[in-house]
């Protein structure tokens, strides 16, 4: 079985080290634009969504890790990965010892910016972890009936705002605005030395965990490809 | 006050023990029950709905007592079914302070007053008595009328012998916030209870009225209202202030279930109070073997409209410990009750 590697940009995906480049999707509605054009070429047994995220569960700290239980967006329907994989890595992981939470996630179309409007997200959602992706990705995977999981490692905590230039963050490529954007607010430089340093963590975190993903899926499942290390 | 303040030092320093020692998950209070039969089918209660031989299994004083020392929880809370129907809660109840527990014994109160002369008043000991509402409402959420004056009577009646009462309220979605108000307000004004429970129903899959069960969205809305009220200010809440918060939507919590960890007549219940899968066979097990991870808001359906005290309220001690304004906050409130 073929594992498609998917990751919302390429600084996530350099966390881990693969023998063929993974696909890049983006964020929004361009990620599932990306997958169902991969999907159209190629048919993938499974499609492995990994990537960062922020934290509405309280409980969850920079670099807890998020197995995938369900996905949902503001007015849509839930979607659920592949029950059976996402089963067998539960098991794996945890037989192997891996710490790891098993959560919803939310898909919003911006960061959630500040504490408030996480609190709001957590009690109106009950998702463990908000990103900008998973959604759209499980949308075209199950629209082709192609069996999707996703892990995401936490960035930033529940309680804890984004810097300013951050909240309006929607693709890679408005990283240089955002740098710009900092420069202009020193006050901010704190809050941005302490995302920086989260985010190493969070990076390092996904770099441990996904190779342990595809390990228990191993115990389990015959990969007859495996892309990974 | 509160509670007593031996009692909140008692738990303050076991606290800052289980903290010195790192322990991760560790007990704030045993849920023990000794039995599960009880004398009345309330409309939101799963706990009862068990074989025949299950309703006639009774725990032992000894067990009941090898189970609070197994768990090492400085509080227990024994509930059931029906406690006053074990024919030996008397001796269960000293045994445990004896151990230097905090024991709490909640009853619907039908039995009490044939119990309280065989009982002694301690500052490690409370009743805790079951109040879903006024008497209409009341009588109609335990499906029984009458049972609303046996425990007002018996309130009464145990507050006299100098025995400390604490009620417990279930709120459903048919708990109006003016009847809440109005209980409430009884309690602190004519009965004079020592502390309010206050804490929204489970909607436990076998409970006999599903339609009593509410949404987190509508337990948010409700809490709001009801301690939005001047009133609420005198009511002296056990529940903790961040508790109170949380039901309120104000802050974020994770369920610590292995906080209330639940001795019954099967064993150690998993995963929690409330849910049931299976049981252990040993305190050690129940915390080395289960996947408390997979448990909580967000991680599993049957945890999506939970926001019960026995899930949140130690997450609400860690959550104090991590703040010393809450720290403070939380102390306050358990001395001088009320809301601070």
């Amino acid at each position: 079985m073929k594992i498609l590697f998917a990751f919302p940009s390429s600084r996530e995906a350099a966390a881990v080290h693969l023998k063929h480049p993974p696909l890049i999707t983006g964020a929004g509605e361009r990620a599932g634009l990306a997958v169902s054009e991969r999907l159209h070429c190629e048919r993938p047994g499974l499609v492995l969504l990994a990537g960062l995220a922020g934290a509405l569960d309280p409980s969850l700290r920079p670099g807890s890790v998020v197995l995938c239980r369900q996905v949902t967006a503001p007015g849509r329907d839930i979607l659920e990965p592949d029950r059976f994989f996402t089963e067998d890595v539960r098991h794996g992981l945890r037989t192997a010892g891996s710490s790891f939470v098993y959560s919803k996630l939310l898909t919003l179309p911006e960061p959630a910016a500040t504490g408030a409007v996480k609190l709001q997200l957590w009690n109106e959602h009950g998702a463990g972890a908000v990103d900008m992706e998973t959604y759209q990705v499980a949308a075209a995977c199950a629209e082709r009936r192609i069996p999707w999981i996703a892990v995401r490692t936490i960035v930033d905590t529940s309680r804890q705002a984004l810097p300013r230039a951050l909240r309006r963050w929607q693709q890679p490529g408005d990283e240089r605005s955002a740098v710009f954007s900092a420069m202009r607010s020193p006050w901010e430089w704190p809050a941005y030395a302490r995302l920086g340093l989260q985010y190493w963590t969070a990076r390092k975190a996904l770099a441990e965990a996904l190779p342990a993903v595809v390990r228990a899926a191993r115990q389990t499942r015959i990969v007859e490809t495996l892309e990974v290390l | 006050m509160s509670i007593p303040v031996s009692q909140a030092m008692a738990i303050s320093s076991y606290i800052v023990k289980q903290k010195l020692s790192r322990n991760k998950r560790y007990p704030l209070v045993l849920m023990l029950e000794p039995l599960l039969r009880c004398n009345l089918e309330c409309a939101g209660c799963g706990k009862i709905q068990h074989p025949e031989e299950i309703l006639s299994t009774y725990l032992t004083p000894e067990e009941c007592w090898d189970a609070a020392e197994e768990c090492g929880a400085p509080m227990v809370s024994i509930a059931g079914g029906e406690p006053l129907i074990h024919p030996h809660i008397d001796k269960i109840v000293e045994g445990l302070v004896e151990r230097g527990k905090f024991v709490t014994l909640c009853t619907n109160a039908i039995l009490l007053e044939r119990w309280l002369s065989k009982l002694q008043p301690s500052d490690h000991f409370s009743f805790t008595i079951h109040l879903d509402g006024m008497r209409d409402l009341h009588d109609a959420m335990v499906d029984r009328s009458g049972v609303f004056d046996k425990a007002v009577a018996g309130i009464r009646e145990a507050k006299a012998r100098g025995f400390r009462v604490n009620t417990n309220t279930t709120v459903y979605a048919d708990s109006s916030t003016e009847e809440m108000r109005e209980l409430f307000n009884y309690l602190a004004d004519d009965l004079k209870t020592d502390g309010i429970v206050m804490s929204p129903g489970y909607d436990y899959p076998k409970a006999p009225n599903q339609k009593v069960f509410m949404q987190r969205g509508q337990m948010i809305s409700k809490f709001e209202e009801l301690l939005s009220l001047p009133d609420s200010k005198h009511w002296q809440f056990i529940d903790s202030p961040l508790f109170l918060e949380f039901l309120q939507g104000k802050v974020a919590m994770q369920c610590t279930a292995w906080g209330n960890p639940c001795r019954t007549v099967m064993g150690w219940q998993r995963p929690c109070y409330l849910m049931n899968e299976g049981y252990a066979p040993t305190y050690k097990q129940l915390m080395e073997e289960t996947e408390w991870e997979r448990y909580g808001y967000g991680r599993d359906a049957r945890c999506t409209n939970c926001m019960a005290h026995c899930g949140y309220e130690a997450s609400a001690v860690e959550q104090t410990l991590k703040s010393p304004v809450q720290s403070v906050r939380a102390g306050v409130a358990s001395l001088f009750g009320g809301r601070s």
